[in-house]
């Protein structure tokens, strides 16, 4: 680009109208610096500029405007409203019938809820015990009653023994033959206990071993175990087995809980530590 | 272009518009109609004109009818007295505008059309010549010529800037 007296008016023009890059500007620039007679020129021009500042407000804009789609709710038509009453039938069936499974499980294990009595000395048979332990919404922990109670084989009748004292044998099982069970007690032995932990498990085993029978029978919150009937030893075991983990589960739950089931005259103890 | 993008548009296109419109055939009320009628057709053809031809879409629009206005009332038409009109509702600033906008007046519809795309919406030429299916060579010309002619004026005896 070669700047001369002739041309200068054209980029000058340009300059105005802002058509010329960087380069050509600071070409015009240093011509108008050697020829200052031009830069009137270009002052004049500049004012030929409308002001685009200038602001003009169209009246009536909003008149223009066309309404926009909201986001419109989904029109609950019949056959989705037959859907909604469906999926809502099949959600309500759902939940019926998960409930009923979770009551079923629970009748056949039998286990007490976490919040449950505790069985507890009779303060009316021994006057002297408090009369505000009838009841307790804790989770028992006879290892612990048992620890801290060291001369409960010489008082027995001041031992609390937490029992499932609500134990219900499922109506199926008890259609079973009546058969004894003595047997049992040898194939559930505390020893079938991994998890128990084994000084805690064979102190109490060997506590509890030595208080008699009758004595135990004694015991204020003592709950028979009701019998039934099964057929052969394998099923005898795999039930006993089911029972103690069952119970072991629940005293786990529980924390710190252990459990003391008699079966014959055998104890099985169940811990849930 | 959805209708969210169309009244985006009016939101910023309309106030330019019309003031392109009125700045070319000074009359207000003309003006709104041709802008009213410029969304009217974009809104006809919003499938057609992608978002971001909206405004070069307008104003094409706009500069044919103002055109088409201009052929209508003859080329004999004072232009002066209908800037004249349109100088009475407009805000006067400073003399200069005044002297300007008389200016103005006095060019040829096109060249008048020209100035205001380049300096109130800042078309390059080339945008220009697509709006008004001139050549970039002849917006340049045009362009020129019309600079020439209001410097002219501004500088001349009566008009001494």
């Amino acid at each position: 680009m070669k700047l001369t007296k002739d041309n200068i008016e054209e980029y000058l023009l340009l300059l105005v109208d802002e058509e010329l890059d960087p380069a050509a500007m600071a070409e015009v620039e240093r011509f108008l610096s050697q020829h200052g007679e031009y830069r009137p020129v270009l002052e004049a021009y500049r004012a030929t500029k409308l002001d685009s500042e200038e602001m003009c407000f169209f009246p009536g804009k909003e008149s223009l405007l066309r309404p926009e789609p909201a986001a419109v709710p989904l029109k609950a038509g019949k056959s989705f409203r037959l859907w909604r009453q469906a999926a809502a039938l099949a959600l309500l069936l759902g939940l019926g019938l998960a409930f009923a499974l979770l009551v079923r499980r629970s009748g056949d294990t039998g286990l007490p809820s976490p919040v449950q009595k505790v069985a507890v000395a009779d303060p009316d048979k021994d006057p002297g015990l408090p009369k505000d332990t009838t009841e307790r919404k804790i989770a028992p922990q006879p290892s612990q009653a048992i620890a801290q109670q060291p001369s409960v084989t010489r008082q027995p009748a001041v031992r609390v023994i937490p029992q499932r004292h609500s134990y219900q044998i499922p109506d199926r099982a008890q259609s079973r033959k009546q058969e004894a069970i003595a047997s049992l007690a040898t194939a559930t032995s505390p020893a079938m206990l991994p998890e128990a932990p084994l000084q805690v498990g064979q102190a109490i085993n060997r506590e509890w071993a030595s208080t008699p029978l009758e004595e135990k029978k004694a015991l204020p919150g003592w709950l028979p175990v009701k019998e039934e009937s099964v057929e052969g030893v394998g099923e005898l075991v795999a039930q006993a087995q089911e029972l103690r983990d069952n119970i072991a589960e629940k005293a786990k739950m529980l924390k710190k809980a252990s459990f003391v089931i008699r079966i014959g005259d055998k104890d099985v103890i169940a811990l849930g530590r | 272009m959805t209708t969210s993008e169309y009244n985006q548009c009016v939101r910023e296109l309309a106030d330019g518009l019309y003031r392109f419109a009125w700045k070319s055939i000074g009359e207000a009320e003309e003006a709104k109609d041709m802008v009213q009628q410029a969304f009217t057709v974009l809104w006809e053809k919003r499938e057609e004109v992608p978002p971001d031809k909206g405004k070069s879409f307008l104003f094409t629009v706009t500069y044919r009818k103002c055109m088409d206005v201009h052929r209508a009332r003859g080329r004999t038409t004072a232009t002066g007295q209908l800037h004249e009109n349109a100088l009475t509702e407009m805000p006067r600033t400073n003399e200069l505008k005044k002297i300007l906008q008389q200016a103005l007046a006095t060019l040829d519809q096109q060249s008048r059309n020209l100035v205001l795309l380049k300096d109130y919406e800042g078309y390059s030429y080339e945008e220009i010549a697509k709006i008004t299916t001139l050549n970039t060579t002849q917006v340049k010309v045009y362009l020129h010529r019309a600079r020439k002619s209001l410097k002219n004026y501004l500088v001349s005896k009566e008009h001494v800037i």
